[in-house]
């Protein structure tokens, strides 16, 4: 047994057992992932120095470079990481040690994916990993979640299908080929190929238009899936595979249009989910429409194909997961109190939760691309790709960098939104004695928190040489203009002065008087301002109005265009082709009806009627024989 | 070595042997159909289609299809209600034989028998089919196993017959037509014209298509299960007739796991509910679907990839007609997970078809891809 087997193999195991041991569950649990961790890190740091392939019954194919080492650490980082918070968190909960289970599984065959080495185990790993999520979300479902988990079993079921179509397809004409062979996309196959297993990578990461299962499933879904699935796993296997198709399996700089394709559908991605996001009034849905938007970015920066937009695409699919899982997290923990996620029914938390304020506001400034964060980094390593567009004579550039930039300002528009809503503002009565989560609730989304700021300040050093450059097939080139860490320092210094002025001056308490509206008080309850109420004017401006209206009602959903043109076709297939078959048979039936009417009418039993059948009979055989 | 002959048969006897057990256990329990007529046409018709599999003569194979037509007339009718549901069956798969008998006899005739006798029915004897003789044999394979335009009868069939009588049709019965197409038109020493071919495609992956259409369109779950049976059905038989060694391991092996899966999935209705079902139910669907690693998938990706070499357009088809399994069995699965019924054997029925898909799909997996 080599640590490939024992980086799926373990975790499987001691999940195994702790869903049969009762008194020592949570312990197996953990030691399944932090198995998986640790030959995680083994792998990572063999990847580093060679590339190894491994056989195993001849079938399934591991092979292992920069790009999946980097990969498979983060997947079990992650797996860990949400076990750690779940044990807390869903402590009564009634299928919790299934629910563990499916963690570890997912986890490992998540590893698994990033290890295949060839079309068949890819395809094999996964399908498997798709029974396991259609499994995960049955747990999950509450008792109306029943369409969300359709909704989102078909969208994934679908891009697999589409993604195997295109794997048969290369499968039939080059044979079960390993990831590196860099085909020219110049032919029909090979583009159609392409194009399917993009389908499939855009579903699993969440792109428009296939996104539209994961806004739904934040409603029926408790936190931790959230930040498991569709926050971290997803984005790293679905991103994953999208750059291993782009510039392993595929060579996308040779053909001009699929780039475009990949940097539109990125464009779009990123203006419509922000816009959606900025008017939800429910935490977990706002979280979950960002969690779209980011995508875009990812999807932009591979389709730029410079090196540099690329490797900031996977930059930012990085910081991605880690803020986007940090968001869910503390939401999460906001919820585990209060039993509320409509942002109109929280306010004040920050004093009461000061840890978990902390690690949601770093969180929601990197999203945001506030500087000296990590996410402000890769936005910026996306937006020079789209620049050097120029110099390739594509001159679709500005609109791409204008969605981009847009796109982050709103970003910050609705985490302003969302941070005030929940955190700042006042505090309703009933969440007065609300005390901070305990550590093993606290420490997932503090250390990934610490990581937004770590790899802001030390993004050169740290991720970009240690993790990204490696993984990529090319040769960057330096850029210049930001240093991170002068930044740092300058913003430190101006907080401090800023500090030093507000001590200097005498703190005023704030006066609180009665307000006096249409001649009587107000009440208390009446007082409390929300933060729901902060973009309504963009729902009523005039161009967006009719988006709002059409995206609300699910026009923009491409599972309802799905469904319906489906139903469509069910509905023709029953009411036409059925119905006339059944038609024909019926004439049949009722024509040979008639006709055994008639045989037995003439069965009368009278002599001379038989002798006229007779009679008839021989002048047909007579004409026969003259004619 | 998969496609010898002697593998083949026995293959098809082990995968008709498990419905059957199935079926014969459950009903000891089951009081409306323990009874003296019920065992009899059972072995019968298991007996018939033994005898279908291992036999290599016409009139022998004839024989015994109408035995099974019988047979299944019979068991459908065991409760002595909805007689017209049961005639519906009888008429549908004696017109069906009829055209059929008219077919061998032309075959005899095409190649050049002087003299009648056991011997001249024999398969060896047999060096070429016309495309007519071709068409009107297979119009008694496309009445027992549903293809387009004779499925008819099998919806109704479905909507009336008690629970283990459903399970021997989808498992046994109408696995039939599609056993003697294999015998017959498979073979690599009979020059069959390729036109007649291209005619079977077409039928089958339009069958393939509309029945899933309209299992999606359908609300009960008997009626989509029954018209879910008519899509799968008919995708084996388009493995079967791309005629590539692709194909016909993936219908081969589709024909096993139909048989499992189909049967589980109609026990479930008469199952208690717990953990061990709900598993079992959704391995039985997942297979249904064609996921990894489960066997429903490597037939279904060996078909997919068998009518890509064929044409590109063929391959695309295939998957829509995927995408509708999907598309109803996450329908009837919400549905079937309410129905409580209260038999324990048919519990364990689904957790053992159930962890055979996985176990089955795992192996066959490991061996296939070893080989090709």
């Amino acid at each position: 047994m080599s640590s490939f087997e024992l980086l799926i193999v373990l975790p499987i195991i001691f999940g195994f057992l702790g869903y049969l041991i009762n008194f020592l569950r949570n312990e197996f649990y953990f030691l399944g992932a932090f198995l998986n961790f640790y030959y995680a890190i083994r792998i990572f740091l063999m990847s580093r120095k060679i590339e190894i392939t491994r056989k195993i019954f001849d079938v399934l194919n591991f092979s292992i470079d920069k790009l999946s080492g980097f990969i498979i650490l983060f997947i079990s980082l992650f797996t860990l990481l949400i076990l750690i918070y779940s044990i807390r968190y869903l402590k009564y909960y009634e299928k919790k040690k299934e629910y563990f289970y499916y963690l570890l599984l997912i986890g490992a065959i998540g590893c698994g994916i990033a290890l295949a080495g060839d079309i068949l185990t890819l395809i094999i790993f996964w399908g498997i990993l798709l029974s396991l999520i259609f499994g995960f979300f049955q747990l999950t479902t509450k008792n109306n979640g029943e369409s969300a988990f359709i909704k989102s079993i078909f969208i994934l079921g679908l891009s697999d299908f589409l993604l195997i179509l295109g794997l048969a397809l290369l499968f039939i004409s080059y044979g079960n080929i390993s990831l590196n062979w860099r085909l020219s996309l110049n032919n029909t196959i090979n583009i159609l190929a392409f194009i399917l297993i993009t389908i499939g990578c855009f579903a699993k990461a969440g792109a428009i238009p296939l996104h539209s299962w994961i806004p739904d499933i934040s409603k029926v879904m408790p936190a931790s899936t959230m930040a498991f699935i569709p926050a971290s796993l997803d984005k790293l296997l679905g991103i994953y595979l999208l750059l291993r198709a782009s510039y392993y399996l595929f060579d996308l700089n040779t053909n001009f249009i699929l780039k475009n394709y990949l940097m539109i559908i990125g464009s779009i991605t990123i203006l419509a989910a922000v816009l959606m996001a900025l008017i939800q009034k429910e935490a977990m849905r706002l979280l979950s429409f960002h969690a779209v938007s980011q995508v875009g970015y990812m999807v932009l920066g591979i389709g730029t194909g410079i090196p540099i937009g690329i490797a900031g695409g996977l930059f930012h699919m990085l910081n991605n997961v880690i803020y986007k899982t940090a968001l869910f997290l503390t939401t999460g923990q906001v919820e585990f109190w209060t039993k509320e996620t409509k942002i109109e029914k929280l306010g004040g938390l920050a004093t009461n939760m000061p840890i978990t304020f902390t690690s949601f506001l770093i969180s929601a400034l990197a999203i945001s691309g506030i500087p000296p964060l990590n996410g402000f980094f890769s936005k910026w390593m996306v937006y020079q790709g789209v620049i050097y567009l120029y110099k390739e004579g594509n001159y679709l550039f500005p609109l791409y960098l204008l969605a981009a930039m847009l796109g982050s300002i709103l970003t910050l528009a609705s985490f302003l939104k969302l941070t005030h809503s929940i955190f700042l503002g006042e505090r309703p009565k009933e969440y007065e004695r609300i005390k901070e989560v305990n550590f093993s609730l606290w420490f997932p989304s503090t250390l990934l928190a610490f990581l937004c700021v770590l790899f802001g300040i030390l993004a050169i050093p740290l991720p970009l040489k240690g993790l990204i450059y490696p993984s990529l097939p090319f040769k960057i080139e330096e850029f210049g203009f930001w240093q991170p860490l002068l930044a740092f320092i300058l913003i430190i210094l101006g907080t401090i002065i800023g500090f030093i002025i507000y001590l200097l001056r005498t703190i005023k308490k704030v006066e609180r008087k009665e307000i006096f509206v249409g001649g009587e008080m107000l009440k208390e309850e009446e007082r409390h301002f929300s933060g729901d109420q902060f973009y309504s004017p963009i729902k009523e401006a005039p161009l967006l109005s009719k988006g709002y209206e059409f995206g609300e009602e699910g026009s923009f959903d491409f599972y309802n265009y799905f469904k319906a043109i489906f139903g469509v076709l069910s509905l023709l297939f029953k009411k036409v082709i059925d119905y006339i078959l059944e038609l024909i048979y019926q004439v049949i039936a009722y024509l040979s009806e008639i006709f055994g009417g008639l045989l037995r009418k003439i069965q009368s039993g009278i002599l001379s009627d038989y002798l006229v059948v007779i009679f008839i009979g021989i002048i047909i055989i007579l004409l026969i024989l003259v004619l | 070595m998969i496609l010898d002959k002697n593998f083949v048969n026995q293959y098809l006897l082990f995968t008709f042997l498990l419905p059957f057990l199935a079926t014969l256990i459950y009903s000891f329990k089951d009081k409306l159909v323990r009874n003296f007529e019920f065992y009899l046409f059972l072995i019968l018709l298991i007996i018939a289609s033994y005898f279908i599999i291992i036999s290599n003569n016409l009139l022998l194979i004839y024989i015994f299809f109408e035995i099974s037509t019988l047979a299944t007339w019979r068991l459908v009718l065991i409760r002595r209600e909805n007689i017209k549901a049961g005639n519906y069956l009888l008429y549908f798969n004696f017109a069906g034989a009829i055209l059929m008998l008219i077919g061998i006899l032309l075959i005899l005739t095409e190649n050049n028998i002087e003299r009648i006798s056991f011997e001249a029915f024999n398969l060896e004897n047999i060096y070429n089919i016309s495309l007519t003789s071709g068409i009107l044999l297979s119009c008694g394979i496309f009445t027992k196993s549903a293809i387009v335009p004779f499925y008819n009868w099998l919806p109704p069939v479905y909507e009336v017959s008690p629970i283990p009588v459903i399970a021997l049709l989808c498992g046994i019965a109408e696995n039939l037509g599609l056993i003697i197409f294999y015998k017959i038109f498979t073979s690599f020493w009979l020059e069959v014209e390729s036109s007649f071919y291209y005619f079977v495609i077409i039928l089958a992956i339009l069958t393939s298509i509309i029945a899933g259409g309209i299992a999606y369109f359908e609300k009960e779950i008997k009626r989509i299960l029954a018209y879910s049976t008519i899509s799968q059905l008919s995708f084996i038989l388009l493995g079967f007739a791309l005629k590539n060694e692709y194909g016909i391991i993936g219908g081969l092996i589709l024909i096993l796991s139909h048989a499992l899966a189909k049967p589980g999935l109609f026990y479930k209705m008469e199952a208690k509910e717990d953990n061990g079902t709900n598993f079992g139910l959704a391995l039985l669907s997942l297979s249904l679907m064609g996921i990894p690693p489960l066997l429903g998938f490597v037939g279904k990706l060996l078909i997919i990839i068998g009518s890509l070499k064929i044409n590109i357009f063929l391959g695309i088809l295939a998957i829509i007609s995927s995408l509708f399994t999907l598309l109803y069995t996450l329908k009837f699965y919400p549905l079937l997970k309410k129905e409580k019924g209260e038999n324990i054997i048919a519990n364990s029925i689904v957790y053992i078809f159930g962890l055979l898909l996985l176990i089955f799909g795992i192996i066959f997996l490991v061996y296939f891809f070893k080989i090709l």
